[in-house]
């Protein structure tokens, strides 16, 4: 018996250390095809352009499946298509065309070639495309490139991934469409300059701010509210100001100085500097006795406006302040 | 029985020799597996500007001169060491920076500050700089000015004399019954200038005030301001009588216009009713 149970015991042993050699680990496990990289929405938006730059560069990579690398070249073409992006307004907004989302105007982009290869030995390629003239966008709107495969030019693709919808978001220092880019007030006033009802409000919410250009950006004036964002856009362009930074201040480096200018129609007046509200964007650092450091964004502005012409002037004394992190800025 | 003893004497025997030597391994083999599989020889790079040279550094108006001392054993060419303005130099000298401005022809005060550093090993010194003294007067005086206009439309005039450039008058937005009408120079003297503002009437029955603040854009911080207090309306009183009146309509039978004057509650008008006449009755 126990001589038998030995016997068992090695030849499983060697079924266990034999019974996996005949399986190739180093084939391919699925199949070369070229795809463009997309979400499951056939949408690619992990890219930001940069207002700083003129022209920005954004990619549109295609990239090749399987498990291993390909022994030979993959040719890529790609063509202008919209098929995408009408299924994209489509499904998201239906009837309501004013919120469509837009083809980016030509001006404001190039690319420089429509075909690349992906080489033997590599996953991907990628083809640039450059943004210039973003500043003439407007941040409210969503703007696509929409590419898809050229299948005369291309070898073998995934047809389920064949075409691309390239979300082009804008950022400058202070701002982002990425995201809902958020600064709070305090130590704000807004005072109805009205002599029989000279009515001061103390604002503590918070403004959201819109990149426009490389140094301006766009805000509420005052304390107006916006509203719900999807029907908002009539009282964006009648409430809101464009406040441009510019050069440093000569009292301290880590300040600018600031133009504030009425985004559309509304009648907004910059006033002379008055205490800490003097018209400048600040980098502010407030340091703790142990070494610690909380970083500012600051806008510290002093204007006044008013929503119709017979109205009193509104005016506005306000630092808008959000905190950030330095390090991460430079990720 | 003697043999079988001796046999399980040996067997014993064995059996301590194999666990002696098992135990001498395992002790031999935990003593020296904490010892470094290689010999390590890093060298600290480190950089530390002492407590001493990290105190605020503070220039007169004329600029200056200052030393950071650098205790590092980097190399000279791999730390480094700046200033995040343009009129503050930084000078990088071995194991020190010099620290320096010019004159400061401003009349606020500015602040910059160096940082020197080495990777994350980082040291910032603030740097004040004092700068010229900013000086703004109406009539003589900061404030507490007050000048007193007739309810009419009129016209005054204060001297503000400032060393800056005088480019803000700010009249609130509830008081613009005052507007600037003129600023000119004032005869022989460089820092002074004659503003002139017109006062609109003041047809209320309250008198009204406006302050007019003067500012500079090269120190927004240094204000001056006056009051212009101005008075109300005045109503003369003008006693009525019989010859400030007339009508084209007198009933002859009634009383006559005088009648409304005369002080009598007894008395009275009455206007045309036993005939007619080809035009409205007026009174």
């Amino acid at each position: 018996m126990k001589k038998y149970s030995k016997n068992i015991g090695l030849i499983l042993l060697g079924f266990a250390l034999f019974s996996c050699n005949s399986y190739d680990f180093e084939q391919e496990q699925y199949k070369n095809e070229v795809n463009l990289l997309s979400n499951s929405q056939m949408i690619y938006d992990r890219q930001v352009a940069d207002l700083r730059k003129d022209p920005d560069t954004i990619y549109l990579v295609a990239g090749l499946s399987g498990s291993q690398n390909s022994n030979r070249d993959f040719r890529v073409a790609v063509v202008p298509a919209d098929s995408l992006l009408r299924a994209y307004n489509k499904s998201n907004f239906d009837i309501d065309t004013v919120r469509y989302a837009k083809l980016l105007p030509e001006e404001c982009f190039s690319i420089p070639s429509m075909q690349g290869v992906i080489k033997a030995g590599e996953t991907q390629v990628r083809l640039p495309i450059y943004l210039r003239n973003l500043d003439k966008l407007s941040p409210d709107t969503a703007y696509f490139l929409n590419y898809r495969i050229d299948p005369s030019k291309t070898d073998a693709y995934n047809p389920n991934k064949k075409e691309v919808l390239l979300r082009i978001y804008m950022e400058n220092e202070f701002s982002t469409t990425k995201q809902n880019v958020y600064y709070n007030y305090t130590t704000s006033f807004v005072t109805t300059l009205d002599v029989n009802n000279p009515l001061v409000r103390r604002p503590t919410s918070s403004n959201q701010l819109f990149p426009l250009g490389s140094n301006s950006v766009r805000m509420l004036a005052g304390d107006e509210e916006m509203g719900d964002y999807k029907n908002a856009l009539n009282r964006i362009n009648e409430r809101s100001i464009k406040v441009t930074v510019g050069e440093k201040t000569a009292k301290n480096p880590m300040a600018r100085h600031v133009t504030i200018e009425p985004y559309k129609t509304l009648d907004v007046v910059q006033m002379p500097p008055v205490d800490m509200y003097d018209n400048t964007f600040l980098i502010n650092i407030i340091s703790t006795p142990d070494g610690r450091s909380t970083y500012y964004k600051e806008f510290r502005l002093h204007y006044k406006y008013r929503l119709n012409p017979d109205d009193p002037y509104r005016e506005v004394k306000a630092i808008l302040r959000m905190e950030y992190s330095p390090r991460a800025e430079l990720l | 029985m003697n043999r079988l003893k001796v046999k399980k004497n040996n067997d014993m025997r064995k059996k301590i020799v194999l666990y002696g030597l098992i135990g001498t391994f395992v002790l031999f083999f935990g003593m020296t597996a904490c010892a470094p599989d290689y010999e390590t020889d890093f060298e600290v790079k480190s950089l530390v500007v002492p407590d001493r040279s990290l105190i605020p550094v503070t220039f007169p108006i004329e600029g200056g001169k200052s030393v950071a001392e650098v205790q590092t054993n980097v190399d000279f060419k791999n730390w480094t060491a700046t200033s995040n303005a343009e009129w503050l130099k930084v000078e990088k000298q071995e194991k020190q920076v010099v620290i320096s401005a010019g004159m400061n022809d401003a009349f606020t005060p500015r602040v910059g500050n160096v940082t020197i550093a080495y990777g994350h090993q980082s040291y910032t010194i603030d740097v004040l700089q004092a700068g010229k003294l900013p000086s703004m007067l109406v009539d003589g005086q900061k404030s507490e000015v007050y000048r007193s206009v007739s309810a009419r439309d009129t016209t005054i005039s204060v001297v503000v004399k400032s060393n800056m450039t005088l480019d803000h008058i700010l009249i609130p937005d509830s008081a613009n019954f005052v507007h600037v009408e003129s600023i000119t120079d004032v005869t022989g003297s460089t820092d002074e200038k004659l503003v002139t503002f017109m006062v609109d009437r003041n047809i209320a029955r309250k008198p009204r005030y406006c302050t007019v603040t003067f500012q500079s854009s090269e120190n927004h911080e240094q204000t001056a301001s006056f009051v212009v207090v101005q008075a109300e309306m005045r109503f003369v009183e003008i006693p009525l009588r019989v010859d400030m009146l007339s009508t084209n309509a007198t009933e002859p039978k009634e009383g006559p216009i005088q009648n409304l004057v005369d002080g009598r509650s007894d008395t009275y008008f009455h206007s045309l009713y036993s005939s007619t006449i080809n035009e409205m009755h007026y009174f």
